[in-house]
């Protein structure tokens, strides 16, 4: 019961919280807080529409060289990935999908994705925008 | 004499609402950690009285990561954000490893620098370490910065720093001007500063009388100029040239909403708590003395979070003083806890009662 109450008052404060514009909030001299995006989604071969087991997706910031964090896909070709950034402004991100496990799974060309996260749907609750992604890669 | 509209009366009246959530859900999402109390600048209008030399050691890593651990399994790490504060965080040279342990942990984390110390590598390290808001002050031209910071190459610095971050897509950052009698008249050339370099969010603050501001009067500002301020931010802000806020310190009536995003809100102790560098538990760095709940070298942190802070989560005791006949105490909860006397418990400024005027 105090389970279901809780739940039910993070619905309800997330709600407010957009209403009210209460996101974002910086405390006295504090930094501003950062939000999650979650990608999620599964990598499958575009001709036989398997899924690919042990595929890299890298996530780079997509004006920088840097790294900002990267995952493998698991045996049912799926993948979740959460990222943080600042706002949901901006909201770009490159995804370096790479076959690095040689022979094993087959051999699959790499490829570069941009997404964006400015049509994503906002979970209030989680305070967090969602995407999925689903990648189809060309046999070698 | 100015009263609220009604239509102010009616959004805070549902706001309300939302403030009685968060203080029965109590989460912690806003976890300041002040890693040191040592300085390389010696500012004029320092709360915390910091110096290049702190008699406070600074807090060791592992002593941190062990509540943050401890506050993972209750709380969602990826849903909190981990301030860096002191002092100036880049005194340590291990903030790299620091941030990049907090990182391994999963919480996100940002600081808040002068900018002094940061160098393109180190920013680069500190990115690289999982950093991903930041706060840097700049507190007017260049005369005016180096006067309140009180070294003369501190704008310049500050200055190269802002450079870094703006140039950096993935991060979240703000500049922070404490506003004073120096610098309230320039305000708009700086304005226009941050706008050619390219700063897109940019907040102001007054400067509260506690630490060595107390008996500075220069830093403090009359009626008139925070008038003046705040009209300033309201015409900036219909621009849209930059987004300006103004800090989250204080109740402004019939100004709330229109001079930052969100409805003022004291959040310390509902979902913003700190340790400092002594181990104090507190809610904002600025809350100390009388303040501090624990510490976590003597209690357990989660209890004290859980189980303390009621001085901050019942504000009933502040209708006093100033606050005691006043009609808009339902709304405001006696404004910023940093804002009243630590023994009289009386609010030393009432930021609606100069604007009511």
């Amino acid at each position: 019961m105090k389970t279901l109450r809780k739940n039910f008052l993070k619905i309800v404060s997330g709600i407010l919280a957009l209403l009210f514009g209460t996101l974002g909030f910086a405390a006295c001299y504090g930094a501003p807080p950062s939000r999650s995006y979650n990608l999620n989604g599964t990598v499958k071969s575009t001709n036989e529409n398997k899924p690919i087991e042990n595929i890299s997706l890298s996530v780079f910031d997509v004006s920088s060289d840097y790294s900002l964090i990267s995952a493998l896909s698991d045996v049912d070709g799926s993948f979740s990935i959460t990222m943080r950034s600042y706002s949901y402004s901006s909201d770009k991100y490159l995804i370096k999908v790479k076959d690095t496990d040689g022979e094993a799974n087959g051999i699959f060309n790499d490829k570069d994705i941009i997404i964006s996260f400015a049509d994503a749907k906002y979970d209030a609750k989680e305070d967090k925008k969602e995407k999925i992604l689903d990648i189809n890669l060309d046999a070698k | 004499m100015q009263k609220l509209s009604f239509l102010k009366k009616a959004q805070l009246s549902l706001f309300n609402n939302y403030k009685d959530i968060q203080k029965e859900l109590k989460e912690l999402n806003y976890f300041f950690w002040e890693c040191t109390l040592r300085c390389n600048l010696n500012c004029l209008h320092c709360g915390s009285d910091c110096l290049t030399d702190s008699k406070t050691k600074d807090m060791p890593l592992k002593d941190f990561l062990d509540i943050l651990k401890m506050v993972k399994k209750e709380y969602d790490s990826k849903k909190m954000t981990i301030v860096i504060s002191g002092g100036e965080p880049l005194m340590r040279s291990d903030l790299e490893i620091c941030g990049r342990e907090i990182n391994n942990l999963e919480f996100p984390w940002g600081m808040v620098t002068n900018g002094y110390g940061m160098t393109e590598n180190r920013y680069v390290r500190l990115l690289e370490s999982g950093l991903r808001s930041i706060t840097i002050s700049l507190d007017g031209l260049k005369d005016n910065h180096n006067w309140l910071r009180n070294n003369h190459k501190s704008f310049d610095k500050a200055l190269e720093s802002i450079g870094y971050v703006v140039n950096t897509n993935n991060i979240n950052y703000d500049v922070v001007t404490c506003v004073n009698q120096k610098n309230i008249n320039e305000l708009a050339k700086l304005k226009e500063m941050l706008i050619k370099i390219g700063v897109k969010n940019w907040r102001l603050f007054t400067i509260f009388p506690k630490g060595r501001a107390k008996e500075n009067q220069e830093l403090k500002l009359t009626d008139l100029q925070h008038k003046i301020m705040l009209d300033f931010i309201m015409k900036t802000r219909k621009e849209n040239s930059i987004k300006l806020n103004y800090s989250c310190e204080a109740f402004l009536g019939n100004y709330e909403k229109k001079a930052r995003d969100y409805f003022f809100f004291c959040k310390a102790g509902i979902n913003v708590g700190s340790v400092l560098a002594n181990g104090d538990i507190s809610a904002c760095p600025s809350l100390r003395g009388d303040y501090i709940q624990g510490n976590i070298y003597r209690d357990n942190f989660l209890d004290v979070w859980k189980n303390r802070f009621q001085v901050m989560r019942d504000r009933s005791w502040a209708k006093c003083g100033v606050c005691e006949n006043c009609e808009d105490f339902k709304y405001c909860e006696g404004n910023g806890l940093h804002l009243r006397d630590e023994k009289t418990k009386e609010l030393e400024l009432c930021h609606w009662n100069i604007l009511k005027k």
